[in-house]
């Protein structure tokens, strides 16, 4: 037989253009029955939610102030994306799969089609729970589904729950830490999330403990129509440590739909959060029809000496991506990490990054950023560094670097950087780049295809951050990259 | 600071009695509506959100010639046998001060815009008309009252062999008068010019100084720009630099910002023809309560661009600085390649420093990177200074004197560099040291 000849820059662009067309896999949606409140949003919405979750007046009084600043503040127009306005009165703002009355009581009653729809996305709900290690709270639409492990971390006294159970279980906890990270006036979809939020994620970790295992949270949207906005919130107590993923996917659908949500982190003296998501919304199809618009609003507050939060994110999915997972560097000698992989590929719009500001003294923080951008994408960087008066001794260290597939996507950077102590040390690098073909022909040359070596030379070019999720987010996470990259030759 | 309501009626009705051609006319007042309906810009605006504005009171309306008095005495420095000058004093151009027309260059072709304006408006319509990506109040309001301005037009094929300086002097020290001067610069087909502007005052000078340049490139033409911003206090200036460059064209601008005023200083170049290159650089000294603003953008447009930007910046006592760098490649600049450099040193507790260096890029056959870097003097070459006995005074002097000189060694030729060494020695030396 004859070598093969490496493939012409017609096939390698057509090797591209099947590669980056790779069918979403979790595309497919749940025919399950589901209690949805009609569309539209008012303070009786805003109240019948409360009512159905069976709320506490103080929550509902958060709700009702957070919908009555949300309707006084404009649409945020200020990021680098492109979207026709959103009718915020043709979504439905609560969806829940249809339970019996009294609600499981163990997995064995959880609807088995929820279970197969897990089943599929992979996630370890069941006895495979066991064997990941992984203790999962699923939120499917807007509420929370089961929370496996839940014994086991009992023990060591860390509470992982919904939110709902977390208000019903544990309000004095809730209540002291609710929207004091995220204020609901911060911004215009954290204050949607504060009215309607339906359900999210709550943990607590008591002073001293480290949590035995990965806590992980999968967020699924399923119903038409609907928005999600789930609402995290995870305390650290003084000596605490935990590591914490989520995961996202959304069936495929021509209509765009809006997830806004709302995460809060509080890290007290010498506690350590470690945050790691892998965003895989439905981002839409070639021609930008569909898609998952992204608008989350993510904050820490490293409030304890020698605290620590990191973030780390791979975000490869949804038509929009507007987040900024952000440390507050309260305490002294407090640490923040944001180690991020963005992708934007066919019309996909990413403008994501972080705030990094420093109050205490030695505060350090990292940023390494990754964009890469193919097809029409466009991918923004945009962050910001404060170094406040009294932040002395205070140091960052920012690299943010954009890969570019192809003539017609684009990447963009800005950083804003502002040092009010002349002690402070602060750096900031950017590159943008593209694959070269010599880069191509040195792999050809060793006998690699051109796909396998663009998908090497885009997991090097990731592998800052990769390195830092945990292991079998790191997987998925590199598949994820090799399903919408491979074969892409710049 | 707050800025207070300027008196754009009084614009407006003094406009009406100043000569000019129709469509001058209908551009002021078109630049007065939307100034009238934007206002001066606030720190709500983005470009705009670390520089608030100082109060201006009533010096925003247009001046009138002055009797000249402490003009001679602030340009002093800048007039030589070895370049032509063009002096401008409180807006107007001074005759008397400038170099006599005897001397100007041939091929270049030199005329106030006062001048141009009654002779020869047609030349000035499309330079004066045109749109830039940098806009806003101040510029509105340069167009609407500017009255007068340096216009140099050099021929194809002339390498002009003299340095020409454009110098702007603020001297009324009764009451504050704003000065809004317009300057155009063309340089033709293969031709060469080397430039120096200088925007002064003396001491004890009021107002405002609102210098708007625009220059226009030709294929494989080039043009060496030193710019040197010292305002005396009582004079904000805001400064707006927009060039197109050709095919081959090589710019080259280094901005000195070493006086003691609120200054912004706008920079906007546009790598329009294939393989054109710029090349900018810049120091700002701030101490004082003093603002030093400088923004770039450089939009790369056609394919093989070069561009290079290397700004450096000082801020001591309670003087804020910032440097805001935007690199925008569009699609068609296939191959450019883009470097840009941000590095400053604070020198007090309660100095601040806002840099943002951003990069918009639509294409992948670039080579682009940005670098920022922000601290304090370090702390281990004073030291090793001070061993070898010399006191921190001067340990520090000899510091940022390396520091600026990075920039100051950019401007080539000697009597000009010894000119700029000469105009920034005594900003260096009055930087407070950190305690």
């Amino acid at each position: 037989m004859t070598e093969p000849l490496p493939p012409s820059p017609s096939e390698s662009s057509r090797l591209l253009a099947d590669l980056t067309s790779a069918e979403y896999a979790a595309g497919f949606v749940t025919d399950i029955a589901s209690d949805a409140i009609p569309a539209g949003l008012s303070e009786d919405v805003v109240k019948l939610i409360s009512a159905k979750k069976g709320e506490p007046e103080w929550l509902l009084d958060f709700r009702l102030r957070a919908f009555r600043n949300w309707q006084a503040m404009p649409v945020p127009e200020w990021a680098r994306v492109h979207y026709p306005p959103i009718d915020f009165q043709s979504i439905v703002y609560y969806s829940a799969p249809k339970q019996k009355l009294d609600g499981p009581k163990s997995l064995a009653e959880v609807d088995p089609k929820l279970l197969e729809t897990y089943e599929k996305l992979g996630v370890p709900l069941h006895e495979r729970a066991a064997l990941a290690g992984v203790a999962v709270d699923a939120v499917f639409d807007s509420v929370s589904v089961a929370t496996t492990f839940k014994d086991k971390l009992h023990e060591v006294g860390v509470i992982f729950c919904s939110f709902s159970e977390a208000v019903r279980e544990h309000p004095e906890l809730v209540k002291k830490y609710l929207g004091t990270v995220v204020p609901y006036s911060d911004n215009f979809y954290a204050a949607l999330n504060s009215a309607v939020f339906s359900d999210g994620s709550f943990c607590y970790i008591p002073k001293g403990v480290k949590c035995p295992m990965e806590l992980s949270t999968y967020f699924r949207i399923n119903a038409k129509n609907t928005g999600q906005f789930e609402r995290t919130l995870i305390i650290a107590d003084d000596d605490a440590a935990v590591s914490y993923l989520e995961g996202c996917t959304a069936p495929m659908r021509d209509e765009n739909q809006l997830h806004a949500a709302v995460v809060e982190l509080v890290a007290h003296e010498n506690a350590r959060i470690k945050y790691s998501t892998v965003q895989n919304w439905y981002p839409g199809d070639k021609d930008g029809k569909g898609g998952i618009y992204n608008f989350v609003t993510k904050r820490g507050a490293c409030r304890g000496h020698n605290s620590k939060i990191s973030w780390t994110q791979v975000e490869t999915g949804s038509a929009i991506t507007w987040k900024y997972p952000s440390c507050i560097l309260q305490g002294d000698n407090s640490v923040g990490e944001f180690y991020s992989v963005a992708l934007a590929n066919n019309r996909q719009q990413a403008d994501t990054g972080t705030k990094m500001i420093h109050i205490g003294k030695n505060t350090r923080s990292t940023i390494v950023s990754k964009g890469i951008s193919a097809g029409h994408g466009q991918n923004t960087y945009r962050g910001l560094v404060k170094i406040g008066k009294n932040a002395e001794g205070a140091r960052n260290y920012s690299q943010c670097d954009s890969l570019l597939l192809g003539p017609h996507c684009g990447a963009h950077t800005f950083p804003y950087i502002d040092v009010q102590d002349p002690t402070a040390q602060m750096e900031h690098e950017a590159t943008t780049s593209k694959i070269s073909d010599d880069q191509i022909f040195y792999f050809q040359s060793r006998g690699l295809s051109t796909e396998d070596a663009v998908s090497m030379i885009v997991n090097g070019f990731c592998k800052e951050v990769i390195k830092e999720l945990p292991m079998e987010f790191a997987v998925e996470a590199q598949k994820l990259l090799g399903l919408s990259l491979e074969g892409s030759v710049g | 600071m707050t800025a207070s309501v300027p008196p754009f009626s009084e614009i407006a009705v003094a406009a009406k009695a100043w000569p000019g051609p129709a469509w001058l006319t209908g551009a002021r007042q078109a630049a007065l509506d939307r100034f009238a309906l934007a206002g001066l810009p606030t720190t709500r605006l983005e470009a705009w959100r670390t520089t608030p504005l100082p109060d201006f009171g009533t010096a925003l309306g247009p001046g009138a010639p002055s009797a000249g008095g402490q003009g001679a005495a602030v340009v002093a420095p800048f007039r030589s046998h070895g370049a032509v000058t063009l002096v401008f004093v409180d807006g107007f151009h001074s005759a008397e001060l400038s170099s006599p027309e005897s001397e100007w260059p041939k091929g270049v072709r030199l005329s106030p815009l006062s001048r141009l304006l009654a002779t020869a408006p047609e030349e000035a319509l499309a330079w004066l008309t045109v749109d830039a990506a940098f806009s806003g109040a101040l510029h509105d309001l340069n167009t609407a009252a500017f009255r007068d301005g340096a216009t140099i037009v050099v021929e194809d094929g002339v390498q002009v062999p003299v340095e020409l300086r454009v110098i702007l002097a603020a001297t009324h020290g009764d009451r504050p008068v704003a000065e809004h001067v317009r300057h155009h610069v063309q340089v033709g087909r293969g031709s060469s010019l080397r430039l120096t502007v200088a925007v002064l005052g003396a001491p004890d000078a009021l107002g405002f100084i609102n210098n708007r340049t625009t220059v226009a490139m030709a294929e494989s033409s080039r043009l060496d720009l030193v710019r040197v911003h010292e305002s005396p206090a009582g004079v904000p200036h805001f400064d707006a630099l927009a060039a197109t460059l050709g095919a081959k064209a090589e710019f080259t601008d280094t901005v000195l910002q070493t006086g003691p005023s609120w200054t912004r200083s706008e920079i906007e170049i546009a790598l329009v023809g294939e393989r054109a290159s710029a090349d900018l650089g810049g120091v700002f000294v701030a101490r004082g309560n003093q603002m030093s603003d400088i923004h770039t953008l450089l939009s790369h447009q056609a394919p093989g661009v070069i561009s290079r930007q290397n700004y450096r910046g000082l801020a001591a006592d309670d003087a804020r600085g910032v440097f805001h760098g935007q690199i925008r490649v569009e699609a068609l600049a296939r191959g450019a390649d883009a470097v840009q450099n941000n590095r400053n040193m604070l020198l007090s507790k309660r100095a601040q420093v806002h840099s943002t260096p951003a990069l918009e890029i639509q294409t992948d056959d670039v080579k682009c990177k940005h670098g920022s870097a922000t601290g304090q003097i370090d702390q281990a070459q004073l030291f090793y200074l001070r061993s070898r006995g010399i006191d921190p005074k001067d340990a520090t002097l000899m510091l940022t004197r390396a520091f600026a000189g990075e920039i100051l060694s950019r401007v080539t030729a000697a009597e000009t560099r010894e000119l700029v060494e000469a105009q920034i020695a005594p900003s260096l030396e009055a930087l407070g040291v950190a305690a």
